[in-house]
């Protein structure tokens, strides 16, 4: 039987779903299951792909191209995000509802009272993402306006984003203000956005060293680039530009599909690139399927599946399209499933569009 | 690291001086192979050798070329002929293929180098393959003709079908040329160990072939290599080929197997005709030879929307029975996680469609994927049969449209008025072979591989007309 949107066991399942993130109360694995039986109880689709591949197996990234699951379909869409198709020209769709979007702000929020800000300082927040206004559709527009609404000095928090490209003259003035007042920077946006910004700035002539407890977070890494960069390499470079210290340093892993973010278990380098392993948390995080059984694996390489229990208006596990390599301090995410691999003269059709 | 092969994968002409030749190790996951190759310096002497070599070869009538070639596939056809034996066992290691996977190609390349099957495509291409041997009379002209082969040619060879290299050289062959062969690094034994036998059997024909092989960013030898050579045959991928093309100087022949794309189609009367069963027998021998990792195989299975449920059901059935009756390969780590993705995102889209399926086998053996829709893709190799609905043959040429560029081999499952028309379709819009389901993989010498000939290709013609010594 179908759930409505307003039904008790709904909102009841919202209420313990908000408690076990904000407080830590509550037990992940009966939210699990409540939040299996909603995906099957109202989607036929999701009913029927988890009889075929076993239930809670995650559906694939790709399912969000032609729509998606969404659990609600009756209830108004309040907002509706698109992905960036890096991982194939086709752009994705997600629609939150008023609860699911309200349950995406506490977790974004929340995590990053916990793990980007956990001193309770109000630094400068600069985002290397557009504000919400220029991109509506845009879900780390969203996440970062969040994070800097409840974590960042109001004064000096910016979107250095616009709409044609980064905004130098704001960033450089945000930054040397900080310098000046002694606050804090932290800068979060996507990972080749940092590396163009550095290359901009070390062709001016530009560089700070930025207050102590300033700190940079990146995401989205290398996919679909043709220019990768190390981890630490990348490090380097935001050291000699903004005289970052050591240890104020951090990845992220978002995806549009996703409410939480995934954050770094420890700074050990794992992945081909030296990517830190990602961890859990008491909402989900990354776990890997293993390529031949679709079990759960703890070693080797498998595909990524994450479970954010703070997904209600679609199933709360997503196979992310990620290769990942386990950790004991969680999965290193090193990089997109590749397409058929073509051997010689033979082509495979997906090569050939992209992984459309 | 295990070293597998106990003789040298590199083929070395008897009359090269053995103290210039630099050795080499080849790696392939856990496994090397030992050879050697000429030093960067010895590359004239080589060209100089192979001269001498031609010169050797030239005397040699075509037919005995002939004679000699089937003499050496008659032995090599026996599955108990040790070097065979050997080679196989090497491909399985490097390729992951079974055994018996590799033993059925080698058995339909071996095939195809038989006295008849070579005849066959010299008379196809030259019409009188004793043009090879000097002028001979052409009616047609009122005169004479005679064709000459390069001198030598090199080959990069690429390593997706085990005993592949053996068509391209006996081409060379055949046309009195010498051979520089870079050999394939997924299958290093196969291409000396058939020129031992040759030499056992002709020296003269083995010792105009030199067989090794260098990385694919070492270009010095490339260069040396190249230098000497009237004609470059390159396979591999679209980049590969694309930086042997860029070096090759305008007079040299160049001839290339890039990327192909091939698929199947199958109508709703080929089914009637046949039955559904027998069609899916068929289908899935096309997607389980070699793996289907071979660019003749198919990487969909377009048919008829009122028979498409009934064959993929079957198709499912006769994947596991080809399975049985030929075990699929180890699947690597990445193959792996591509292929159990790619499973993954198929049963997403079968759940979220009215009209899809996927059928597989426990582990990955086998794939069966049932869709409305050509895109989004769920991938081929490794035995993944993709079967999409389409509503009629008229719409195959449209669907393919977008690969024109790419598109080798399509087994046509039609009959009668729609098999012509859409073979002549087909032709338009690129295809270079239109064969029968269940033979995708089982290619002819007489083929003009990938649409252009490849014995007259590499000659060059002269013609002897209005001079009165010319006729009769």
């Amino acid at each position: 039987m179908t759930l409505a949107h307003d039904d008790p066991y709904v909102g009841r399942l919202f209420e313990e779903i908000a408690t076990l993130v904000v407080d830590g109360r509550g037990d992940p694995e009966a939210v699990h299951e409540q939040l299996l039986e909603l995906a099957v109880a109202n989607s036929p689709e999701v009913a029927r792909y988890w009889k075929q591949v076993g239930a809670g197996v995650g559906v694939p990234d790709t399912a969000y191209k032609d729509g998606g699951p969404h659990l609600f379909p009756d209830e108004p869409v309040v907002r509706e995000f698109r992905t960036s198709g890096t991982s194939g020209s086709v752009r994705g769709t997600v629609r939150y509802t008023k609860l699911g979007l309200e349950l995406k702000r506490i977790a974004i929020v929340t995590s990053a009272r916990k793990l980007l800000f956990p001193d309770g300082t109000r630094p400068a927040v600069v985002r290397f993402a557009p504000t919400e206004q220029a991109a509506p559709d845009m879900a780390i527009a969203f996440d970062m306006a969040r994070i800097a609404e409840a974590c960042g000095d109001p004064r000096l928090s910016v979107s250095v984003a616009g709409p044609s490209g980064v905004d130098f003259d704001a960033l450089e003035s945000s930054l040397d203000t900080a310098v000046a007042e002694g606050l804090p920077v932290v800068m979060i946006g996507a990972t080749f956005a940092f590396v163009n910004v550095c290359d901009a700035l070390l062709a001016r002539g530009r560089s700070w060293v930025l207050p102590p407890g300033s700190r940079a977070y990146d995401g989205g890494g290398f996919k679909g680039r043709s220019r990768v960069m190390r981890v630490d390499d990348l490090r380097a470079t935001l050291k000699r530009v903004f005289g970052i210290a050591d240890g104020g340093f951090g990845n992220l892993f978002g995806m549009t599909e996703l409410a939480n973010q995934v954050f770094d278990g420890s700074d050990t380098p794992v992945g081909p690139l030296g990517e830190r392993p990602k961890t859990r948390h008491v909402w989900g995080g990354p776990r890997l399927r293993d390529p031949h059984t679709r079990e759960i694996v703890t070693e080797g390489r498998g595909l990524v599946e994450i479970a954010d229990l703070c997904l209600i208006d679609r199933p709360h596990v997503l196979l992310t399209g990620d290769v990942g390599i386990a950790h004991p301090d969680g999965v290193a995410i090193a990089g997109r499933v590749a397409g058929t691999a073509s051997r010689g003269c033979s082509l495979s059709l997906d090569e050939m569009t992209g992984g459309r | 690291m295990n070293t597998v092969a106990e003789q040298s994968v590199s083929w070395i002409p008897s009359w090269v001086d053995g103290g210039s030749l630099v050795p080499f190790t080849l790696r392939s996951g856990d496994h090397e192979w030992r050879g050697a190759r000429p030093g960067e310096l010895d590359w004239p002497a080589v060209a100089e050798g192979l001269r001498v070599a031609q010169e050797a070869l030239r005397d040699i009538p075509v037919r005995r070329i002939v004679e000699a070639v089937d003499a050496v596939a008659e032995l090599w056809a026996k599955r108990d002929f040790p070097p065979r034996q050997r080679v196989v066992r090497d491909a399985a290691v490097v390729t992951g293929m079974s055994e018996e996977t590799i033993n059925r190609s080698l058995d339909g390349e071996l095939g195809t180098l038989r006295a008849e099957s070579l005849l066959a495509a010299l008379e196809r291409e030259l019409g009188d393959p004793e043009v090879l041997d000097g002028f001979r009379p052409d009616a047609r002209l009122g005169g004479s003709t005679r064709a000459i082969g390069p001198r030598t040619v090199l080959t990069v060879f690429s390593g997706n079908a085990p005993g592949l290299p053996a068509r391209t050289l006996v081409r060379a062959l055949l046309v009195k040329s010498t051979m520089i062969a870079k050999i394939p690094a997924r299958e290093p034994a196969f291409t000396a160990a058939f020129l031992r036998t040759l030499h056992e059997v002709e020296p003269v024909l083995a010792d105009a072939v030199l067989a090794t092989y260098w990385d694919r960013d070492d270009d010095a030898t490339m260069a040396a290599a190249l230098e000497h050579a009237d004609a470059v045959i390159a396979y591999g991928g679209d980049e590969a080929c694309a930086a042997i093309r860029a070096k090759v100087a305008p007079h040299q022949v160049y001839e290339e197997h890039a990327h192909k794309l091939s698929f199947g189609v199958v109508s709703e009367d080929y089914v009637a005709r046949h039955g559904v069963a027998e069609v899916a027998r068929r289908i899935a021998v096309d997607c389980s030879d070699l793996d289907q990792q071979a660019c003749l195989s198919p990487q969909v299975y377009l048919v008829e929307a009122g028979q498409a449920r009934a064959v993929a059901e079957q198709v499912a059935v006769a994947m596991r029975l080809a399975a049985d009756d030929c075990p699929p390969g180890v699947i690597d780590a990445e193959g792996a996680t591509v292929l159990q993705h790619r499973r993954l995102v198929a049963e997403w889209r079968a759940a979220s469609t009215t009209s899809g399926e996927v059928w597989s086998s426990d582990g990955l053996e086998w794939t069966v994927v049932l869709d409305d829709a050509l895109l989004p893709l769920s991938g081929a190799g490794n035995r993944v049969a993709r079967i999409v609905a389409i509503p009629g043959l008229a719409a195959v040429v449209e669907v393919m449209r977008p690969y024109a560029r790419h598109l080798q081999n399509v087994a046509l499952g039609a009959v009668g008025e729609e098999f012509r028309r859409t073979a002549e379709d087909l032709a338009r819009l690129g295809v270079s072979r239109v064969t029968a389901p269940g033979e995708m993989t089982r290619v002819s010498m007489a083929w003009r591989h990938d649409g252009q000939p490849r014995i007259s290709g590499l000659v060059r013609w002269c013609d002897v007309e209005q001079h009165p010594e010319a006729v009769g």
